[in-house]
């Protein structure tokens, strides 16, 4: 059914467009942990 | 220029540019890439000239970005400044992703192409792989020693990124100096190609598929889908990074409160005999 001439085309397309939307999430995730961390910090310091 | 140099005043910068990088990244990145996959056949590779718009960008970031990472760690441990170091620590994963990425679609397409996913033989192959190895040392190795001493994990870190740039090197000149299963780098074949469709744009050159440059060479009609997708790759993840150059910022700054309300409390144990 899937050759390697088709997995090759559709494979990298999909490893490629998997990382940018992979590292978009995460980065967005880690930094939005880090902003609330940060927040929460602020407020324990100020209390 | 100095003014930039301020990680406060480059950050406020940047944020400001991030979001028009990110939405210009993702509109040509992905632009490019459905561009690719529609392009007619090639004469001698058919059908499978078409990972070439995700593995070159690809694997030009991986060593684009580890050259950069050396470069900044270099002016760190010259200048003693925090904002290369930063910079480093916030590309690392970039650049690990990208390599991986490389590795995956240089391997997919090494199957048809060259009759192996991979080939130990290979100096650029094995490069490409020693590269994510030394991506992966650099965030650990800082990691680690951060643990401790923030400062000497970012410094033993810069030392090790200036020392291993050597890799970056080999992988742009193995090609031409070994018989390798890896094709010749495309980067010199692309930049001619360039010129001479933006002359042909111009409407001084010859017709825009004319002969590659070289006899392994790309075809010119395939350089603007290519150029496309290089640029939107690399503009998506400079957002990227730049959005973790912030969350390395916050790291530091959690630090830094986080021992400030230590001492607060360890001052306040002793002045209250508890």
């Amino acid at each position: 059914m899937f050759d390697d001439r088709c997995i090759a085309v559709w494979g990298s397309y999909g490893a490629a467009g998997l990382a940018m939307i992979g590292a978009l999430i995460v980065a967005r995730l880690v930094l939005g942990r880090a902003r609330r961390e940060l927040e929460q910090l602020k407020q324990d310091s100020a209390q | 220029m100095h003014k930039y140099a301020n990680p406060t005043r480059f950050m406020r910068w940047a944020e400001a540019c991030q979001p028009y990088l990110l939405a210009l990244g993702i509109l040509l990145g992905f632009g490019g890439m459905i561009w690719g996959l529609s392009v007619p056949p090639d004469e001698e590779m058919q059908e499978l000239i078409k990972p070439l718009f995700v593995h070159v960008p690809s694997a030009g970031l991986s060593l684009i970005v580890y050259g950069s990472m050396s470069i900044a760690a270099f002016v760190a441990l010259v200048w003693r400044h925090p904002l290369p170091e930063i910079f480093c620590l916030a590309a690392a994963p970039v650049g690990a992703v990208v390599t991986i990425v490389a590795l995956v679609t240089g391997a997919l397409w090494g199957k048809p192409t060259l009759n192996t996913y991979w080939d130990w033989r290979d100096p650029r192959m094995v490069l490409e792989l020693l590269l994510l190895f030394q991506y992966l040392i650099y965030i650990v190795l800082v990691r680690v020693l951060s643990q401790r001493d923030p400062a000497l994990g970012r410094r033993v870190g810069s030392i090790f990124l200036v020392a291993s740039v050597v890799t970056v090197l080999l992988s742009k000149f193995v090609t031409e100096w070994f018989l390798v299963l890896h094709q010749g780098s495309s980067g010199a074949n692309v930049v001619e190609l360039t010129g001479r469709v933006m002359m042909n744009l111009l409407g001084r050159g010859e017709d825009i598929a004319a002969e590659p440059v070289e006899e392994d060479g790309i075809a010119s009609v395939y350089v603007p889908p290519l150029l496309i997708t290089m640029l939107g790759t690399y503009l998506f993840y400079m957002a990227i990074g730049i959005w973790l150059m912030r969350y390395e910022l916050i790291r530091m700054r959690l630090r830094s409160l986080r021992r400030k309300q230590s001492a607060a409390h360890a001052f306040l144990a002793e002045a209250t005999g508890t």
